[in-house]
């Protein structure tokens, strides 16, 4: 089979061509790591690659499907890490100079996962300087190369709609996973708290932080949820309570299904018309295949940004106290002037920070129960990416910039500590993906998943590729 | 006390040291996060339960 022709495949089909012989996990490798070369010099989506490692598990993945061994859901599919995650004998220096040449000893919980599911890590993707979101990094958008790749889990959105690799895997502590999906129109998941492990993963805030999967279709990231979900030895950070298989949330009836729509704060003034249009053309598009539509009003909302980052602030400081005093001048300015804002963020304002998250998800919880919801729909994004000069333009004449309106639609998620599931659904007139969130109930991803599968199976917006990737690909 | 010389106070207490070039900066973003506070604070919050121990879950 012509290698060629699995670039824009999905990982369900890819994995089940190399189970069946079709096509070996070495030439799927060695292809990937000649398409990433191409695309590289234009994106910059890695922080390092681990070609000699890559090769020789796509050689073992080959020997065990010769041997007749047992496989996992993800046996020999390529896969990038966000550089936050630590890597066994691999650098993981989390964006930033002040980690520059760690090396770990051993793997981040959801890199073991992720090996034992089969999966061959190809390389670690580019993060903001410790997922902080205040830098510039080298990565750019897949769609226009002036544009910002969202962040922070900037090179896996940007690897995944480029063709580099079937699965990615972020972290969102504030919409980190959902932002660059967004914007570089691939899909991703921020998971419930405490659904996905998270030691070994370079923290912000151990309340607001998760790790999630990325990937082209809804399909291909429930699969990456089923393997790296749960618990694991010694990991106290990930639930212990029996899953679903994600990868078979598919069968429900959507008509049993209903989603709310907030207004007043998720498509506030400061949402960009085209991607309102978008998001509801999809939410009709939803209604039209059975799914229950309901307007919904959420009190406490405006309480989001203040209080979710009187706890980032803090929490992350906290981590990096030791780092900013021995290695201060290593950090870029913009992160270090937010750690040192952290220090002397007051006890008071963040033991009332916790008070008012109580508050916030209370409100949230009796809308879900009050409209027996599944779903809150919402622009995933207030605006499409924005060329990276412009990342600090006020948007309205308010003072919001572009990305304090990204932290605006993200964090509710994570204050809350819900999951929340990005889904490309549409372009803007400039040709930039345009992204809708499906936020819903603790642990519900399974119906987050079924809604975008559905919406998946009638649109082809993520079947859509940068036309620039077709003249790289080897 | 002005705030430029607050600022400096609560990092002297913080342990940090501030360039001069990057006291101005971290002093908007201090107004800023104050005033966040203050809008936290404006919250009724003697009946609400603070998060500790994090369960996502509300049933």
């Amino acid at each position: 089979m012509a290698i060629d022709n699995l670039r824009w495949t999905t990982l369900v089909e890819l994995a089940s061509l190399i189970r069946d012989g079709e096509v070996s996990s070495t030439e799927v490798v060695e292809s990937t790591l000649q398409h990433i070369s191409a695309t590289e010099p234009t994106v910059h989506a890695f922080a390092g690659l681990m070609s000699d490692s890559a090769r020789a598990e796509a050689a073992e993945a080959d020997s065990a499907i010769a041997r007749g061994d047992e496989l996992g859901p993800l046996h020999g599919i390529p896969v990038g890490v966000k550089d936050l995650c630590h890597t066994a004998g691999f650098v993981t220096a989390g964006g930033s100079k002040v980690l520059e040449g760690f090396v770990p000893e051993t793997d981040a919980t959801v890199v073991r996962k992720l090996r034992r599911a089969g999966a061959v890590i190809v390389g670690k993707t580019v993060t903001h300087e410790f997922a902080y979101g205040q830098n510039i990094p080298p990565t750019r958008n897949a769609w226009d190369q002036s544009c910002y790749p969202g962040g922070s889990s900037a090179g896996s959105g940007v690897s995944l709609a480029v063709g580099d690799v079937w699965g990615a895997i972020g972290t969102d502590t504030g919409g980190s996973v959902r932002a660059p999906a967004s914007v570089n129109g691939v899909v991703g998941l921020k998971p419930t708290h405490d659904l996905v492990g998270r030691k070994g993963v370079l923290p912000m805030s151990p309340t607001l932080d998760t790790v999630g999967p990325m990937a082209r279709t809804v399909r291909d990231c429930a699969t990456l949820l089923s393997a790296i979900a749960g618990s694991e030895p010694g990991d106290e950070t990930a639930t212990r309570s029996p899953l679903p298989d994600y990868a078979r949330s598919f069968s429900r009836d959507v008509s049993k299904l209903k989603i709310g729509v907030e207004r007043d704060y998720f498509f506030y003034a400061a949402v960009d018309p085209e991607v309102a249009k978008a998001v509801d053309e999809a939410i009709a598009l939803i209604e039209s295949l059975g799914v229950s539509i309901v307007e919904v009003e959420i009190p406490n909302l405006d309480l989001v940004v203040p209080a979710g980052l009187a706890v980032l602030l803090a929490d992350t400081s906290e981590w990096h106290q030791p780092l900013l005093r021995e290695k201060g001048d290593r950090y870029v300015k913009e992160t270090r002037l937010m750690l040192e804002l952290g220090e002397i963020t007051l006890a008071t304002s963040y033991a009332r920070a916790q008070k008012v998250r109580s508050l916030i998800r209370e409100s949230v919880r009796s809308v879900f129960d009050e409209n027996d919801l599944d779903a809150i729909a919402a622009p995933s994004s207030p605006v499409t990416t924005m060329p990276v000069e412009q990342l600090s333009v006020d948007l309205t004449g308010t003072g919001e910039t572009a990305l304090s309106a990204l932290l605006h639609h993200g964090f509710p998620a994570n204050v809350i500590g819900i999951p929340a599931l990005s889904v490309p659904v549409g372009f803007s007139s400039k040709g930039l993906p345009i992204g809708m969130q499906l936020i819903g109930r603790p642990f519900g991803e399974s119906p987050l998943f079924t809604i975008g599968d559905a919406y998946q199976s009638t649109t082809d917006w993520h079947l859509r590729h940068p036309e620039w990737v077709e003249s790289k690909t080897v | 006390m002005d705030e430029m010389s607050r600022l400096r106070a609560l990092c002297e207490v913080a342990g940090i040291s501030v360039d001069d070039e990057e006291a101005d900066p971290l002093l908007a973003l201090f107004e800023n996060q104050m005033k966040a506070a203050e809008a936290l604070l404006a919250v009724e919050a003697d009946d609400l339960e603070p998060i500790t121990v994090f369960d996502p879950t509300w049933r």
